[in-house]
């Protein structure tokens, strides 16, 4: 929390905002990267779409009124963006998001950056059977450890609501792996 | 609901360990800043270029290109026949036959070797007129010792003369020659 508001303050003083954008890729740039790709499945695409997020939040950072974490902010605006990339990439292709998605993963095992195992690979289809609340609420809870509160931040969900996003998803996901493995 | 909840995940994680199989290229993080502070500074560049138009450039633009199009429209595509075009040709590929057979009948019939008699006025010209450009190695092909009386061989030159030749050649210019 300390750190937030180290580069809160950076970050809103023109003159240190370019050391502050540093330290604020520096400190989150990984944990952006992962919760990306786990969207758009594609590391190029999860690059151009993390880049993105970076851009924004730089051209923003002065609009953020600091009623929720930076943290959640930046998590928010990155999953905005690869939702919105990936709805895009689906509507040049002609197809349903949900379609497009599983045309992605049925791709992954000739992917060069996906080195999974069968079992891997089954759990990536699988999340893509769900719908796209409950993919998010798994992989931000399963992968990334994010608590319930936070993830609430994050989408604008209640706690109540997620948990039983989460319930579903992994009851789904269990179903799946014993079927097809 | 919580029970459940952790059930299934205990055989997830059971079974995939919380690993996803995605991963990254090499130094793909320590890249990326550098990318990133590119784009910053390129964020940051004015984005007014400073250039100006003349106040009604745009708004007679329109009608301008429209103008040229309908102009460029207007006329009619030169249209070539191909008849047309062979019938042309054909005085000319005629020409060129009857040069050719002309032309092969003398090359296949004729046996002899061009020669060229020159008598010696004519070799004296050219060497008049050619002095600059011949060898020594020319000269020697073209005449023999028969071509040339003594005289014309025999150097005369009486004493004053030569004194008076020597005294006009710059004493600096024949040092130079010498070397």
């Amino acid at each position: 929390m300390t750190e937030e508001i180290t580069l809160l303050a950076q970050l809103q003083n023109p003159t240190t905002k370019e050391v502050g954008f540093r330290n604020l890729i520096q400190a989150y740039k990984e944990r952006m990267y992962w919760h990306i790709r786990k969207i758009v499945i594609s590391h190029d695409d999860a690059d151009d779409v993390l880049q993105n997020t970076f851009i924004k939040i730089f051209k923003n950072i002065d609009n953020f009124k600091g009623d929720s974490k930076l943290y959640s902010w930046m998590y928010r605006i990155a999953t905005n963006e690869a939702i919105t990339f990936i709805n895009k990439k689906a509507k040049e292709q002609h197809q349903d998001v949900s379609d497009y998605k599983h045309h992605l993963i049925s791709n992954l095992n000739s992917d060069l950056w996906f080195s999974g195992d069968e079992i891997q690979y089954i759990l990536q289809q699988a999340i893509a059977t769900l719908p796209e609340k409950q993919q998010l609420v798994f992989n931000m809870k399963y992968f990334d450890d994010l608590k319930y509160h936070e993830i609430s931040d994050i989408l604008s969900t209640s706690v109540g609501a997620l948990k039983a996003s989460y319930f579903h998803a992994v009851k789904k996901i269990e179903q799946f792996i014993k079927t097809y493995n | 609901m919580d029970k459940e909840t952790k059930h299934s995940i205990d055989f997830i994680n059971k079974k995939i360990n919380k690993k996803n199989g995605f991963i990254i290229p090499d130094n793909y993080f320590d890249k990326l800043d550098d990318d990133l502070q590119v784009i910053i500074n390129q964020n940051s560049l004015p984005e007014e270029h400073n250039f100006e138009v003349p106040k009604t450039y745009f708004d007679t633009l329109e009608n301008e290109i429209l103008s040229k199009v309908e102009t460029t429209s207007s006329r009619k595509p030169k249209v070539l026949l191909l008849r047309k075009k062979i019938i042309q040709y054909i005085p000319n590929a005629v020409a060129a036959s009857v040069m050719l057979i002309i032309a092969s009948y003398f090359y296949f019939n004729s046996n002899d070797v061009t020669t060229h008699n020159f008598n010696t006025t004519d070799i004296e010209d050219w060497f008049d007129e050619d002095y600059n450009t011949i060898s020594s190695d020319e000269l020697a092909i073209l005449f023999t010792a028969d071509d040339f009386t003594e005289d014309e061989l025999s150097v005369k030159v009486n004493n004053d003369n030569l004194e008076e030749y020597l005294n006009t050649i710059d004493s600096s210019n024949l040092i130079e020659e010498l070397q």
